[in-house]
């Protein structure tokens, strides 16, 4: 599945955030996307799946084509089931009282057949198997990551978009989230993540995209964007262990 | 006994408690819902749900002790503050047992007779409510570390550190939550 913005601008009431963005994520892509605080990243991740303009106000310019149909003419339902989305506080996300209703949740919404083998095969990729009863509050904090991920996958969406999924997670349950990443991208998936850690999009990721006050600075493959240190150290981004 | 039996069975027993004003129905139904909860482990928990209260049960026999019709400033004033008091501590009682025998899931099922959209808004509230706890509890922690005097009854320096983040964090969630509900295909 293709994901292209055309000069792509989006302003919150009284403060714009993304000014001119035309990029092009190609089917089976596992693109990294980093910046500063504030730069404007998650704002870029809610237009690719749609979030922006159909649930969040605001005023968008441009277009963001899904496989080339504008979002604006899809209704959210249908992009939910084309790209998945992953909030950085599972928290947000979570609101069911047993593992199995909340991945069924999605399936629900979008009247998903097969939905208890979809619900097995999404929390088997993600490593919960066994916990279709267990209560989400009694997780650890990478489970609940995990779950959050295995309830978009139920959803078979082509493209899974995450924001920030780590920032609050130790280094094993880091490595976890990416490895399973990267089995979902090697398994044809286009993975779109959000991230701060230079060092884990250097690993991972087969380009990225740098943003700077709303607009995008550089793109391209981590070994040319990430080993950029003038470019980095300006925008205060660390430079990864690998390019150093 | 399924939930929505338990749960009508708590209504009934609750509007039942609403009708009686007698002292002594009150003190066995009391004494036998607390022996109850004792013997199930639950005891020191039920202390923690009702040493809030006791400011409560101390101000309604004030109150009645001034206030009675019959006869203000008697022994009969003080017993029927002792009877309100007593009736609104059955019904915790009850409460508490009700939520202590029955999974948070179950009671998310007990309301699924609810019409719209009610049960999962009802799913929603309950599944929130130890996420509301435990946030509540760290900024407690973190405005006592700043010296917050929680012994206070000031309601700008005791509950205004408490409530504004409270409040704040709690919008600020449940928004994020109908943003990853809608992403999710919710409400089409």
């Amino acid at each position: 599945m293709e994901i292209k913005t055309e000069s792509l601008g989006f302003s919150y009431p009284g403060r714009s955030v993304l000014k001119d963005i035309s990029i092009k994520i190609k089917s089976g892509d596992f693109v990294g996307i980093t910046g500063s605080t504030g730069s404007g990243k998650t704002t870029l991740a809610y237009c690719l799946n749609g979030l922006i303009p159909h649930a969040i106000k605001g005023h968008m310019t441009g277009s963001v084509l899904v496989d080339g149909k504008d979002t604006r003419k899809k209704s959210m339902s249908e992009l939910a089931s084309r790209a998945g989305f992953v909030f950085q506080d599972p928290d947000w996300q979570i609101f069911s009282l047993s593992v199995h209703d909340e991945v069924a949740f999605g399936l629900r919404n979008l009247k998903m057949k097969n939905a208890e083998k979809r619900i097995k095969n999404a929390l088997s990729m993600v490593g919960l198997d066994g916990y279709a009863d267990e209560v989400p509050y009694n997780l650890s904090h990478g489970q609940k990551q995990k779950l959050c991920i295995a309830s978009v996958l139920a959803m078979e969406p082509d493209a899974i978009i995450l924001d920030e999924p780590t920032s609050q997670l130790d280094y094993r349950s880091m490595m976890n989230i990416y490895s399973i990443l990267r089995n979902l991208n090697r398994a044809g998936k286009t993975v779109v993540v959000i991230e701060h850690d230079t060092d884990l999009i250097a690993e991972y990721a087969g380009s990225v995209i740098v943003i700077d006050k709303g607009t995008v600075v550089k793109h391209g493959k981590p070994s040319e964007v990430l080993s950029d240190k003038k470019l980095l150290g300006k925008l205060g981004i660390k430079v990864p262990e690998a390019y150093r | 006994m399924t939930a929505k039996a338990k749960l009508l069975a708590l209504l009934a027993f609750t509007t039942a408690m609403l009708f009686f004003d007698n002292l002594a129905v009150f003190a066995v139904v009391a004494s036998g819902l607390t022996a109850v909860i004792a013997l199930k482990g639950h005891a020191k928990l039920f202390s923690s749900w009702l040493k809030p209260m006791v400011f409560m049960f101390a101000f309604i026999i004030a109150i009645q002790y001034v206030t009675y019709p019959l006869a203000p400033y008697s022994f009969g004033a003080v017993l029927w503050g002792v009877t309100i008091s007593l009736r609104i501590y059955v019904i915790m009682a009850a409460v508490f047992f009700f939520v202590r025998t029955t999974s948070m899931s179950r009671i998310a099922e007990a309301f699924s007779f609810l019409p719209g959209r009610l049960p999962e808004a009802m799913t929603i509230a309950i599944a929130m409510l130890p996420q509301i706890t435990e946030l509540s509890g760290k900024i407690i922690t973190s405005q006592k570390a700043r010296g917050a005097n929680f012994r206070s009854l000031s309601l700008t320096s005791t509950y205004m550190p408490v409530l504004v983040p409270l409040f704040g964090k709690t919008l600020q969630r449940s928004e994020k939550m109908a943003l990853a509900m809608q992403a999710r295909g919710y409400g089409d």
